[in-house]
Parts: structure tokens; sequence; C-alpha cells
């Protein structure tokens, strides 16, 4: 009878991973159901929404499903040399092509409605790409009992169900066309634009100038309240051509450290600004050519509160940062001079 | 448990502001809102204008 203790140990050697592949698959099953749900639910309200605020004439559910399949294969890195035009190139085919199968879901659709739409159909196709990787790495790893293949996924889900959770949100303050958290940056620089002569320079981009202590400041943002980023590297170029600054100061919101407070603020060097590098690039390589040094400051917020409606903390630090955007102009740069400040995100609920 | 998140509802809010005077109204957010938009005449120094400043959201306590 003392020798039964004996019996667990031999069923752990020889069954331990198995029972531990069995506890972590139920924990990655649970997240699965979850993804799933948010997906559905989100595509749901997309489609609601499109009957409700469009009334198109023929149900567009099937149109619909076609675009949150849609891919965008990278070019070929084999010869990096020349591959960020070839980037740019597919990304802004994928952007038009959105856009104008948006467009197609009614005749009377406002630019505001397909900003809105473009967007809750990019979160859509995020939540069912994340819901396919997911389960299919799941279901990999359950059909070979590959206990190695389900670690690195466990290890990656509550950073994947975050992101998820933050689309699902964001869906419903896209929607009613909120501000968003990375809306601070032409928030900030909308503000200042105030009581100028907004002028369009790109792609859903404006520009204004105005007079500040015997200096010239030109700024730019994206074009709101619409749900868009705007093209702010063709707009430098164009502005870059006509104005020649002596400085850039660009503002936008920045992915904080856990521990950081939400809508604290630093200041830097350098390109601010996100998505897949194209625009930074750009904006890098016009700068270095005219030698025109780049200042950035950043407000920290967390990928959730980025994407979902601005917080208060966040709106509140507005003020601070334009003092500091003032001195940063006033400490590098003389009488005579020029400025561009630039207003970094998306403009969603955000006008100027 | 011990690491259960709180889940966090935001209640939205607009900030109307007077341009002039500076007089600030807070409110429950209304669809068709956004930041500077223009709304009426302040009615406080009747010469202002009144634009919406902020729109942000609030922890639901």
């Amino acid at each position: 009878m003392w020798m039964v203790w004996i019996v667990p140990i031999f069923i752990f050697m020889l069954y331990g991973q198995r029972i531990q592949l069995y506890i972590t698959s139920s924990d990655i099953n649970r997240g699965l159901e979850k993804l799933k749900s948010y997906r559905d639910d989100t595509r749901k309200e997309l489609i609601d929404y499109i009957k409700n605020t469009l009334k198109p004439s023929e149900d567009p559910t099937l149109k619909l499903d076609r675009f949150f399949e849609y891919f965008t294969i990278m070019p070929s890195d084999m010869d990096p040399n020349g591959i960020v035009p070839k980037i740019r190139h597919i990304m802004r085919t994928r952007e038009d092509s959105t856009r104008d199968q948006v467009k197609s879901l009614s005749q009377n659709i406002s630019h505001l409605e397909i900003s809105k739409i473009t967007n809750i159909l990019e979160a859509v196709a995020t939540l069912q790409l994340l819901y396919k990787m997911v389960r299919h790495f799941f279901l990999t790893a359950k059909k070979q009992n590959n206990f190695p293949l389900i670690l690195p996924l466990q290890m990656m889900m509550p950073f994947i169900m975050e992101e998820a959770e933050a689309l699902k949100i964001a869906v419903s303050a896209f929607k009613q066309g909120q501000p968003i958290g990375d809306g601070i940056g032409p928030m900030i620089v909308g503000k200042m634009m105030l009581d100028t002569e907004k002028k369009s320079i790109a792609l859903e981009t404006v520009w204004s100038e105005k007079d500040f202590e015997g200096r010239k400041l030109c700024f730019m943002k994206a074009e709101g309240p619409a749900a868009t980023v705007g093209r702010p590297a063709d707009a430098l170029e164009k502005i870059l051509a006509e104005k020649k600054p002596d400085i850039i100061v660009m503002v936008d919101a920045a992915l904080k450290l856990e521990g950081e407070d939400t809508g604290s603020i630093a200041q830097g060097f350098g390109a601010a600004i996100g998505g897949i590098g194209t625009e930074r690039f750009q904006i890098e390589e016009v700068a270095t050519k005219h030698n025109i040094p780049i200042y950035a400051i950043v407000i920290k917020q967390s990928i959730k509160e980025a994407i979902t409606l601005m917080k208060k903390e966040i709106a509140d630090s507005s003020d601070i940062v334009s003092s500091q955007i003032y001195d940063i102009i006033r400490a590098n740069t003389s009488k005579d001079q020029c400025a561009l400040v630039i207003g970094v995100g998306n403009t969603i609920g955000v006008a100027q | 448990m011990i690491f259960r998140k709180k889940k966090e509802v935001l209640d939205p809010y607009s900030i109307e502001q007077c341009t002039s005077c500076n007089k600030t109204n807070k409110r429950q957010f209304k669809e068709g809102d956004f930041i500077f938009k223009t709304m009426e005449k302040c009615t406080s120094c009747g010469s202002g204008q009144i634009i919406i400043s902020k729109i942000f959201g609030e922890l639901i306590k």
C-alpha cells in the first residue's frame, strides 16, 4: 500500500506533457471563442451600421464578407534596395481600392461616412486575421500533439486579446465619430490652426500658416473630422518646396511602457510617426536631404487607449504640449525663420 | 482572482467653451459633435462664439 505514491510519478513522467497540453489548450480555446465572438459582433455591427445609415439598395453582406478576406502580399525582400517605394505603392493601392469599394456601397455616401466605414472595415478584417491565425496554430498543435508549438501561442495570447478587445471597443468610437487617443496630435495642431486659412496640400491633408513672434509657422494635419491619417510625407515634400522650414516639430501619440502614466508627455528627436514605416522613411529622407532638424513630442498611452475614445488624461495634456511646442520653436529658431508643426494621427472627431 | 482585470467603461463628454470669455460647459457627448465644431453665440458675454474644445471619456465609477 505504501508504494501508492509512486503511481503519480509514473503518470506524470509518461503523461505530464499531455496533461499540460490539455490545460493550456482549454485556456487558448477560451481565448479563441472570445476572438470569434469579437469578430462576429463587430462584423454584425458594421453590417447593421451600413444598412441603417446608407440604406443601400442591395444587401451589402456578401460584398463586405469579401472585403474581410482581403490580403496584402509584401514585396520580395531578397534584395531590399528600393523596397520602401514598393511597399508604399502596395499599401496605397489597398487604401485606394478599399475607399473605392466603400464608396460603391451607396451613391449618396459622404466623405466622413466613407472614412468611418473604411476604419471599421480594417478593424473587422484585423480581428478576422487574428482569429484565423490563432485558430491555425491551436489546431496544428492539437493535431500533432505538439506541446512546444502551443507554448509561444500561450505566451502571446494576452497581447493578442488586449489588441482584439481594443479593436472591438474602437468600432463604437468610429461609428459615433468620437475622437480617439491617437487623435491627440491632430487635436493640438488643429487648435493652433483655428482662425487661419486652411488649404488642402495632399490627399486628406491640410495646412495653414501664421506669424508667431517674428517667425513664420506652418501647421499640417490630416483633414478632420473624418477618420483619416492623411498623407503627411507627401504634404511635407510640397511644403518644403514652397516654404523651406528651418525646423520640423512632430506631435504624436506613443505607446507607453507598463508603469508610465497615461497622458504623460516626452520630448525627443526624430520623426514621430507610426504605421508601416513608409511615411517615416519619406519624412526622414526629405529632412536629411535638406538638413532640417526634426523635434518630436509624444503623448503616452496604451494600445487600447490609442484606438478607443480619448481619455480625459490625454485630452488634458493638450495645453501643456502646445506650450512645449512654442518653447521648442523659440529655442531653435530665430526671428524671420520658419517652423513646421505636424500633428500626426487619426483625426476622427477632430476638425481644425 | 488576484489578477482579474476590472472592466473600464468610459462615459463620453463634450466641453463647450466660449472663444471670448472662456466660459466652459461640460455636457454629455451627442452624435454629430466633433472637436472645434462651432456652436451658437455665447449667452454669457454676448459677443463670443462657443466651440467644442474637448471631447473625452471619463471612467464610470
